[in-house]
């Protein structure tokens, strides 16, 4: 019994979130849209530009559920084909290689890293002073009417003026990444979480809440694939793309970055604050305290084993957590 | 414009910002907010009129510089947030500005230039926005296969058809000058075909 719930926790822990299962599909010209409606679960627009005569075969991602993972999804119904043009659309087949495999592969403590809550700070929306700025602006404009010349030279001060207002700050709907390691693998995970992100990298591709109906939005230009994932329907829902790295990108190798601020945690289980860390150079030595890393960064992680934390300096690269430091 | 038809496409272009401040989520995921912001204005800027009335003393630019005055507010909100989660929106915006300045400013003159090329006008917002919109909705309900591809350019000419795509949840901004330049295109080049044309007769100004 022990055996069996374990292999069945194995089976549905990885698969059963994932919500990018690839698929062929082949495509005749004149085509300019196709759209595969995968029922409640969402579906796939693709636009592309095929002439009159030319066809093709590709793989595309679908946001179907499987609960049984690759192995269910010969039971799953195939995905409705309407076309935009004269041509023709098929769905021929789900892939024989899933990019989920590659993720299934990797040592579980890996996999099973703990997540920043639902809202990892920052603010959606306009700051309070930026509306009121608009709306201030707007009255002026109206009172100047007269004078438009006076209101249009006005309206452009203020439209700067509100643009750097609605910069300030960090939105909480701008993609978080974190980049996980462990010692020895030779391989990464990188992360990103957003209300939005690009598919095609996800070897696995989540969403909460599990239940929310996807839409890939893919282009087809020159041969090259490119897109987003959202959920239109589903206010609040986050994505996760989970990418495995087939080379540990912060070896030495690979080149380090710059750490704006770097959290060190020995086996003993004391963490200590490095401040900012230089790639090229040393360590810097411990400050003070435990510093003020994150408690989702440093939730879960195992005992009795060296850990790194960092922030990359660089905007946008988000965070590192390496264990086996 | 009317100052209800232009406290209306102000009311309307504000209002997304303003939910997505108060209920802390964004109304459509995955759209531009600068493509929410203009959508009203590339809609109603044109709007043809029934009775006209010339303000004493105003020119064409000064009827069609209001509203430019209040998008731009708005619109430096808007590429402000879009830039804040990553999205590059200010080459298409400044198209959208351009051809909402055209649409006025051809409404202005062409107004003023009486009856008949009120009528032109008003034929060419009617067949162009809303126009080309139905008519692309009428395709998207036809069986597939059915809807000819030959009509699929004609998107192209519509300020509003290029806004609504534009504001579709994960649009591809990459394509957005190139399309918008074929409006701004289409628009000035009418405008300046119906400006080219014989003067308009004073005495139907006003009618």
């Amino acid at each position: 019994v022990s055996v069996l719930s374990a292999l069945l926790l194995c089976v549905l822990s990885a698969a059963q979130g994932n919500r990018s299962w690839w698929g062929e599909v082949r495509l005749a010209g004149p085509l300019e849209s196709v759209r595969f409606d995968c029922g409640a679960d969402g579906e796939v627009v693709l636009a592309t530009s095929l002439v009159a005569g030319e066809e093709t075969t590709l793989a595309l991602p679908f946001p179907v559920r499987s609960p049984l993972g690759r192995d269910g999804l010969a039971t799953l119904p195939r995905p409705e084909v309407t076309v935009l043009g004269a041509g023709r659309a098929e769905f021929l087949r789900w892939s024989s290689e899933q990019p989920s495999d590659a993720f299934e592969r990797l040592p579980v403590g890996l996999r099973a890293r703990a997540w920043p809550p639902a809202r990892g700070g920052g603010t959606l929306g306009a700051e309070p002073s930026a509306l009121l700025l608009v709306l201030a602006l707007s009255v002026l404009v109206l009172a100047l009417r007269r004078r438009p010349a006076v209101a249009l030279a006005l309206a452009a001060v203020g439209a700067f003026s509100a643009h750097a207002l609605a910069l300030r700050g960090e939105d909480a709907g701008h993609p978080l990444s974190i980049l996980d390691l462990e010692a020895g693998q030779g391989r990464g995970l990188r992360s990103s979480t957003a209300g939005e992100l690009d598919p095609l990298p996800a070897n696995v591709l989540e969403v909460e809440p599990g239940r929310a109906r996807l839409v890939f939005a893919l282009r087809r230009e020159d041969g090259r694939l490119s897109g987003t994932a959202s959920s239109p329907t589903e206010r609040g829902a986050r994505l996760v793309v989970r990418e495995v790295l087939a080379a540990d990108p912060w070896s030495r190798d690979a080149g380090r970055r710059d750490l704006a601020q770097a959290w060190v945690r020995g086996p003993e289980g004391a963490w200590c604050s490095h401040g900012a860390w230089a790639s090229g150079r040393p360590l810097p030595p411990a400050e003070t305290g435990d510093g003020d890393a994150p408690g989702w960064l440093k939730a879960g992680l195992p005992p009795g084993r060296d850990v790194l934390l960092g922030r990359f300096a660089q905007a946008g690269e988000g965070w590192l957590r390496q264990v086996g430091f | 414009v009317s100052r209800a038809t232009l406290l209306l496409a102000w009311g309307v272009s504000l209002l997304p910002l303003l939910l997505e401040t108060i209920e802390a989520e964004p109304i459509l995921p995955g759209a531009a907010r600068a493509g929410l912001v203009l959508l009203p204005w590339l809609a109603l800027a044109g709007i043809p009129s029934i009775r006209y009335r010339a303000a004493p003393g105003r020119g064409r630019w000064d009827s069609a510089l209001l509203p430019i005055a209040l998008l731009l507010p708005v619109l430096g909100l808007a590429l402000g947030l879009d830039a804040r989660s990553g999205r590059a929106t200010l080459v298409p915006a400044l198209l959208a500005v351009a051809i909402v300045l055209v649409w006025s400013l051809s409404r202005e003159a062409l107004r003023r230039g009486g009856g008949t090329r009120r009528r032109v006008q008003a034929a060419a917002w009617i067949a162009l926005v809303p126009g080309v919109v139905a008519l692309h909705a009428a395709l998207a309900w036809a069986p597939p296969g059915v809807a000819p591809a030959r009509w699929a350019w004609t998107e192209r000419c519509s300020p509003l058809a290029w806004g609504l795509r534009w504001t579709a949840a994960g649009a591809d901004l990459a394509d957005a000058p190139r399309t918008g330049g074929f409006v701004l295109g289409v628009a000035l080049l009418g405008l300046a075909l119906l400006a080219l044309g014989p003067r308009a007769v004073e005495g139907e100004e006003g009618a």
